[in-house]
């Protein structure tokens, strides 16, 4: 019985074949516009790791001043999210972590080797461990990251972005092959492939919507060389360090490194959270760290949630993109009842012979459906058009946020399909309402 | 207009559906109102002057790395060289580089203490060539003399000479800002004697509030990193960017950054609102076309209820045009209660946002173009099903079902 219904379903929708395009059309319109705002804000607030997501964490010590707390917020003290490079070394040498490394930022002037210097161009380098690679599964395209010895050495090593390959190198294998940073010659063990972490979690909740840093290298070699970009990046003191030698400021409180470790699995927190405190404990001994103990881990959604770069308050744009879906399924709705309305005399036809008014509410079920399918079949259509719209506005944000996975298209057709058969209610109980005897009368 | 009355009648008559039609142009008229009126404020930022020449200037910032009085010679000698290139027109030392984020504001007032502030503004440490480098416009007082130039590490000097922006000048004396002439100004906490007005100069920073502000002041800046202005000769750009780079980089250990064209600098500074202004452009199409399908829809349901109407009023003599007529008047009369209570609402709103958001209001001619677009899109939509309606045969009238 369902298949004739259908069969007659799409009989009337070949019937009325305007009033069933601007059906179909609103539906799609609506559907596209909530999907498209749903599908970036989405996007835009995913678990950037999943496999590890509840096992990576971020380091985040007390280690500021006696004088004046980093920060007050709503009369709460709060910690700075970076910590020294002193504390690197410190937690770095415990080893307690099943990985874990020390990201750092500096900018020099980079060319390929047999590059011009005039071509030389200034770019921001992350200095970060070996670890780095591994624990936030970074793919290789050619070579591979580099190694202990080179962490330990501070060596000339360096690993590129695709993007960056492509642009020197023409996309060709570069590993063994040199680029210049500064005065100094470095030699490239990998090449990454493509990598955007969305959001890009590990570094200043500023930038999370960035694309990664075209070029790698170890921190020791950042230490090694004594290059730190004090005009390009984020770092804070509490000492006054104006003026003073690259070994006496690595030494000091200053804070411009964040760190994360990786550990076997998420029953380890309070265990790695006991050997910060134990850490802490220490330090305090040796006269450092001041202030009260607020050290504490964070999981990527947590710091993310505590840099306010995911809010609960839910988007405004979604809202007002679901508030336009409702005013396309009201629109739809009332072209239902038209199209309904018209079908007075097959109605009252079909309950004369007997149809009972379930058989009628079936019947119209099977249209809305249909109308449901085939809008949220167009309105797939309508939303890659608007993201790609989308993508040529926003050019200055990672593609990948504009686009849609399976499980997001599977959702349109849902919500198509549920939505309209449920606006499609009422109109179908009024049409199941008529009465057989006023329609089989002439007027 | 004897159907005026006819039709208000038989609106009255079945009120549902022109009800439901009504309730949803006022909602479309009060979202695209308020709407417009965001993407025309949008646009009028977005497209104001910087008050720089943006076609040919460019700025960069290089690293210096000599110390005390011979860093300063090497800046000099830098720009003297970049002066020295056939593409270049001029060259300046800058603190800041207007709409590039990067720079400062200083505290502006009419006395030393941090209570006597007035307002902000943002600041430009230069040297005699920034008038013609920039093509500034002078428009009141006198330039500095080359004399009036000198360096300092950050600041300028007290008791020195400023040039303001007009938007400044008019903040600080709003009936008649030429007063502002020959006033020592504190800057910074520093007596500064305004000597000049240039028509406009826009700080750093395009969503700061106090974005017209500006001051100019003949003390250049030498650190360990500073920024150039450079003008290259007209329709050279591109060449005197070259020449730049490959004069700057003969020196070992020299660093360039933010090499950047004007026009891109302008571009990046405005991305977000050009982005937003296109969204919002994109949910008004969208809206507008919605709408247009409701009356359309709307529109031919009616008809096909009325079909025997139609044919007996047209087998009583009504001609085509007449019933065209009746059908788009009825539809203006109900397109025309909704915008009624759809400015009532748009006003309601906006008001709302006003004091929430600290919009400007809209100005009461938006309300009446909105109102016609919105009847002329309703016009439109109507037209095609009322035509149909026209065209129904009289004979209709005399079948039965």
């Amino acid at each position: 019985m369902l298949s004739y219904y259908f069969k007659l379903a799409w009989l009337s929708l070949r019937k009325t074949p305007l009033l069933s395009v601007l059906m179909v059309s609103t539906i799609a319109l609506g559907i596209a516009a909530a999907m498209v705002t749903y599908t970036v804000s989405y996007m835009m607030t995913k678990d950037p790791l999943p496999a590890k997501s509840d096992r990576l964490f971020t380091v985040q010590l007390s280690s500021w001043g006696p004088d004046q707390p980093y920060l007050m917020v709503d009369g709460q003290e709060e910690i700075p999210a970076m910590v020294s490079y002193r504390d690197v070394r410190g937690l770095k040498a415990a080893a307690k972590a099943k990985q874990e490394t020390a990201i750092g930022l500096f900018k020099i002037m980079s060319r390929a080797e047999e590059q011009n210097r005039r071509d030389a161009q200034m770019r921001m380098i992350r200095s970060t461990h070996n670890d780095f690679f591994s624990m936030f599964q970074v793919p290789f395209l050619y070579g591979n990251a580099w190694s202990e010895q080179d962490d330990s050495s501070g060596n000339p090593v360096v690993v590129i972005t695709k993007a960056l390959n492509d642009e020197l190198f023409g996309g060709a294998n570069s590993v063994g092959r040199h680029i210049v940073l500064g005065e100094s010659l470095m030699q490239i063990v990998g090449v990454m492939d493509d990598w955007f972490p969305i959001p890009r979690f590990y570094y200043l909740s500023s930038q999370v919507y960035q694309d990664p840093e075209a070029l790698f290298v170890p921190l020791e070699y950042q230490i090694n060389q004594q290059i730190f970009s004090h005009n390009d990046v984020t770092w804070s003191c509490w000492q006054d360090v104006e003026d003073v030698d690259f070994s006496v400021f690595i030494a000091s409180d200053c804070i411009w490194l964040f760190y994360w470790a990786e550990l076997e699995s998420a029953e380890d927190r309070a265990d790695y959270m006991d050997f910060i405190n134990a850490y802490v404990d220490e330090q305090k001994s040796a006269g450092r760290f001041a202030r009260e103990n607020l050290s504490r881990l964070f999981t990527i959604d947590e710091y993310l949630r505590w840099a306010e770069v995911l809010s609960n308050e839910n988007d405004m744009a979604v809202w007002l993109a679901f508030a336009f879906l409702l005013a396309c399924l009201l629109n739809c709705m009332s072209l239902m009842m038209t199209k309904f309305y018209g079908k007075g005399s097959e109605i009252g036809l079909r309950r004369a012979v007997g149809a009972s008014r379930n058989d009628i509410c079936w019947q119209f079920l099977c249209e809305a459906f249909l109308i449901g399918l085939l809008g949220g079949v167009l309105g797939l259509m309508f939303a890659q058009l608007g993201l790609q719209l989308i993508q040529q506005i926003f050019t200055y944000l990672n593609v990948t946020i504009m686009q849609m996975d399976l499980k997001i298209m599977l959702m349109t057709l849902i919500l198509s399909v549920v939505t309209s058969v449920l606006f499609g209610l009422w109109p179908i109980y009024r049409a199941a309402q008529i009465q057989p005897s006023s329609q089989l009368k002439s007027l | 207009m004897k159907d005026f009355t006819v039709i208000l009648k038989s609106l009255w008559h079945s009120k549902t559906s022109p009800m439901l039609l009504v309730l949803q142009i006022a909602v479309t008229f009060t979202i695209f109102v308020n709407a417009v009126y965001m993407v025309m404020q949008k646009h009028e930022k977005v497209t104001a002057p910087s008050g720089v020449n943006e076609k040919q200037v460019f700025s960069l910032f290089i690293n210096l790395q000599e110390s005390g009085e011979a860093r300063v010679a090497e800046f000099e000698q830098a720009i003297r060289d970049i002066k020295g290139l056939d593409s270049v027109d001029n060259a300046i030392p800058v603190t800041s580089v207007p709409l590039s984020g990067y720079g400062r504001s200083v505290d502006i007032g009419y006395g030393p203490a941090d209570e006597d502030k007035l307002t902000s503004s943002g600041y430009y440490g230069s040297n005699y060539d920034s008038l013609d480098t920039l093509d500034l416009q002078l428009v009141a007082g006198q330039w500095f003399e080359r004399s009036d130039v000198s360096h300092s590490f950050f600041g300028a000097q007290p008791g020195g000479k400023v040039v303001i922006s007009r938007a400044l000048a008019q903040t600080l004396h709003p009936d008649s800002w030429r007063d502002v002439l020959g006033k020592t100004l504190y800057v910074h906490n520093e007596p500064q004697q305004v000597i000049g007005v240039v028509d406009d100069l826009k700080a750093v920073w395009s969503f700061w509030r106090l974005f017209d502000h500006a001051v100019l002041s003949p003390t250049f800046e030498v650190r360990d990193k500073v920024g150039i202005m450079v003008k290259a000769k007209p329709a050279a750009l591109e060449q005197a960017i070259l020449d730049v780079k490959g004069l700057l980089l003969m020196t070992p250990g020299r660093q360039i950054d933010k090499l950047k064209p004007f026009s891109q600098i302008r571009e990046e500074s405005y991305r977000t609102d050009v982005a937003e202004l296109q969204t919002l452009q994109l949910v008004l199409v969208g809206l507008l076309i919605l709408t247009m399908l409701a009356i359309f829809g709307q529109a031919r349901f009616a008809i096909l209820k009325r079909r025997k109407q139609i044919g007996t009023r047209r087998a009583l003599g009504a001609n085509q045009f007449q019933v065209l007529r009746y059908y788009m008047l009825e539809n203006f009369i109900v397109t025309l209660v909704g915008v009624v209570i759809g400015i009532l609402c748009a006003v309601l709103v906006n008001t709302q946002l006003v004091s929430y958001f600290g919009l400007a209001p809209v100005p009461a001619n938006y309300l009446t173009v909105g109102a016609v677009i919105i009847l002329f899109a309703g016009q439109c939509a109507v037209f095609q099903p009322a035509w149909q309606a026209a065209r129904v045969s009289p004979a209709l009238a005399t079948r039965s079902v």
